[in-house]
């Protein structure tokens, strides 16, 4: 370990005293301040100084670690126990105790992913929705918007979905007199159920056909453009892609003889059958952090359309613009530019607080991760894990925020 | 010298035939500031008027309740025969037929120049891509910048951009074009440019109505020079008349500071 140490500080020192050389070297050294005053040196020492602390006190602290473990016996640090069975079981799963810790970890996983990828748009959605109504001139939508973001701004996200919850539960009630809306709908305060596409005979071909559908109206969507552009004729892109795009799913639907159907939820001695179903903590998790998250975007959201010019709008309407378009085309590209790098922010945010599931029961990863340790698994690997998986998605998102933010950046400013 | 030898009468305009534009008794305010008075005032078909005066006297109050970009409290603005009334509809026929270049170009950052050209004919007039971007390149030519077309406002100079302005304005084929101190915010290496395009619009018989500060244009392009002071039109004349023999103190005072 220790060699470990002094192979790392000597590798930083001769890349640092290399780098040094090369800055000397590439200029004309006659009129050279001293190094302690030359800014190019600093720069360099100063990373150099950063880097060698920072493996220093990593190694220090692994060192710590492991005579630790050593001292009181614990297992090495390894990741063979994940074969092992979990001892837990999560609702709405096939995961049983005898289920193995990586299954579990899994099923954490999809947990969390599904509740970003519903939430984040909701939020998305509605933040944007009130942050445009807060800027409205209509004064009781404005004050409205305005309170909403006060109130959900100001309050801890946890303490939301805390008393979501329990509003859910009590509000909603018991299975045994479940709620329901024709024959579609079912809420109880254990779990929501609504119709679902039910797969028959031949669902894997139609859902190509589906595919290819969807490919043809992009296409068609294309064609009728650029017409538009040459020769003015009324494009009617969306009814023409919309048309082409049912037509084949009509078709489709009748040549493959009914490839699906619709199936409806239905609970049958406490067991749910038909229809796609979620837990309630799930709805109120997601509905409160969305209630949450959109409070911010809606500052978001609003700051940035405040952020535009006013010669921006008078130009759009100097042009005769109308009001619409004035927004679609002059207002919003230059607002969403702004909008964009604090809205990835808050897609990260939504994400890091749904770990707060945990304290409403649902099986997202960190509450999965944290059962475990309930069952003495070994609490420094899983979350070394956790917080790989949670690191894991926020890099995929502001990857995708960067790339699309490089591509929207306006050229010469 | 008397007040009866001062023409401040701003409604006889150059040329024949109905004025295609006509403001009549207009106030404006602002809160309890009374930016415009009593305004009255005519333009003539390919009529250059230069409107000149002092900072806050209301120049571009003036001209910027003629397309609507503020509201008039009283009196009557009709522009090529529509009046200027709270329907939307008069409105936005008035701003098709009035483009305006403004101090701060205020082009559409996010837009290359072409799409900044084409954005209006298209969306307003329904003009087809093809034809509009045909048009756009035309005007380019004629403001002598084809070359930027596929450029960004940000990528241009001062010059360039206000002239991308001015070709922005043309392609909605207005019948008037209001400039509001187009130079002002110009390096002066760059306003003879912007002042060599607007010449030449002059000369192809645009109707133009021109706030601005640049004397050397105005004597050599106006067909009147109206000059304001505390929201009043306070005289009116020919180049010549205006800036050999200006009648009114104020006027003179003005000129004397500016010249
Ligand atoms: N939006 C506004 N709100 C309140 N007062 C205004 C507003 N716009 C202009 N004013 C006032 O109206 C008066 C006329 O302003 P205007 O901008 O028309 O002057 P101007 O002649 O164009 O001056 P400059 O040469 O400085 O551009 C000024 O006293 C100004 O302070
Ligand atoms: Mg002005």
């Amino acid at each position: 370990m220790r060699l470990a140490i002094y192979f790392v500080v000597a590798a930083v020192a001769l890349f640092g005293w290399r780098f040094l050389r090369d800055v000397t070297t590439k200029r004309d050294t006659s009129n050279r301040p001293p190094p302690w005053r030359d800014v190019r040196v600093l720069a360099v020492g100063i990373q150099v100084v950063a880097v060698g602390i920072l493996f220093l006190l990593g190694s220090w602290l692994w060192d710590n670690f492991n005579t630790r473990t050593d001292d009181i016996g614990l297992d090495p640090f390894d990741f063979a126990f994940l074969d092992q069975p979990s001892g837990i079981s999560i609702a709405d799963s096939d995961l049983n105790p005898n289920s193995p810790i990586s299954s579990a970890l899994r099923n954490g996983v999809k947990n969390t992913f599904l509740t970003i990828v519903v939430g984040i748009p909701l939020s998305v959605l509605f933040g944007t929705l009130i942050g445009i109504s807060r800027l409205s001139e209509n004064w009781l939508l404005s004050k409205i918007a305005t309170g909403y973001v006060e109130f959900f701004r100001n309050i801890p996200p946890l303490l939301i979905i805390v008393f979501t919850w329990s509003v859910f539960l009590t509000g909603f009630p018991p299975e045994r007199e479940s709620w329901e809306i024709g024959d579609l709908f079912i809420f109880n305060n254990k779990r929501f159920a609504g119709p679902s596409i039910a797969s028959q005979e031949n669902f894997v071909a139609y859902r190509w056909l589906m595919l290819a559908a969807l490919a043809l109206a992009a296409v068609v969507w294309v064609v009728r453009t650029r017409l538009f552009d040459r020769t003015g004729t009324p494009h009617r892109r969306v009814l023409w892609s919309l048309g082409t795009f049912v037509g084949i799913g009509v078709i489709g639907y009748v040549a493959l003889g009914q490839p699906f159907r619709f199936s409806t939820p239905d609970i049958v001695e406490r067991v749910y059958e038909g229809g796609v179903k979620m837990q309630m903590p799930y709805a109120a998790g997601v509905f409160a952090l969305t209630l949450y998250t959109a409070s911010h975007i809606a500052e978001i959201v609003r700051g940035s359309i405040l952020s535009v010019d006013r010669g921006q709008v008078e130009a759009g309407n100097a042009l005769a613009l109308s009001g619409f378009q004035r927004y679609r085309f002059v207002v919003l590209p230059q607002a969403f530019r702004v909008a964009f790098p604090p809205l990835i922010n808050q897609f990260l945010n939504f994400t890091k607080n749904t770990s707060l599931f945990v304290a409403i029961g649902f099986a997202e990863i960190t509450s999965i991760s944290i059962n475990l340790f309930g069952q003495s698994r070994p609490a420094p690997q899983i979350l070394f894990i956790v917080m790989g998986i949670y690191l894991t998605f926020s890099l995929v998102l502001s990857t995708i925020g960067n790339l699309i933010n490089g591509r929207l950046a306006i050229a010469g400013r | 010298m008397t007040d009866a030898t001062v023409n401040a009468d701003a409604t006889a305009f150059a040329g024949t035939g109905e004025a295609i534009i006509k403001v009549e008794n207009m106030d404006k305010f602002f809160g309890d500031f009374q930016a415009l008075k009593n305004i009255n005032m005519n333009v003539g078909h390919k009529e250059v008027v230069v409107v000149i005066g002092p900072s806050g006297s209301g120049k571009s109050t003036l001209i910027r309740c003629i397309n609507r970009l503020e509201q008039h409290d009283a009196g009557r603005i009709v522009v090529d025969g529509i009046e200027l009334s709270d329907d939307i509809r008069n409105i936005q026929e008035i701003r098709k037929e009035t483009g305006m270049v403004f101090q701060s170009f205020n082009l559409f950052p996010h837009l290359s120049i072409i799409d900044n050209i084409t954005l209006a004919p298209r969306q307003v007039r329904r003009m087809p891509k093809a034809e509009a971007e045909e048009l756009a390149m035309e005007l380019l030519t004629r403001v002598k910048i084809p070359e930027q077309a596929q450029k960004f406002p940000g990528q241009l100079s001062g010059g360039q951009q206000q002239r991308v302005a001015i070709a922005r304005a043309l392609a909605m084929r207005p019948k008037v074009i209001l400039f509001d101190e187009p130079t002002s915010a110009l390096d002066p290496e760059m306003i003879k440019e912007v002042l060599d395009t607007m010449k030449d619009l002059a000369n192809e018989g645009m109707t133009m109505i021109c706030v601005t500060h640049e004397m050397g244009f105005a004597r050599e392009v106006a067909d009147r020079v109206v000059f304001m002071a505390d929201g009043e039109v306070v005289e009116v004349g020919t180049p010549d008349h205006f800036f050999d023999n200006p009648q009114e103190a104020r006027t003179r005072l003005f000129l004397s500071q500016i010249l």
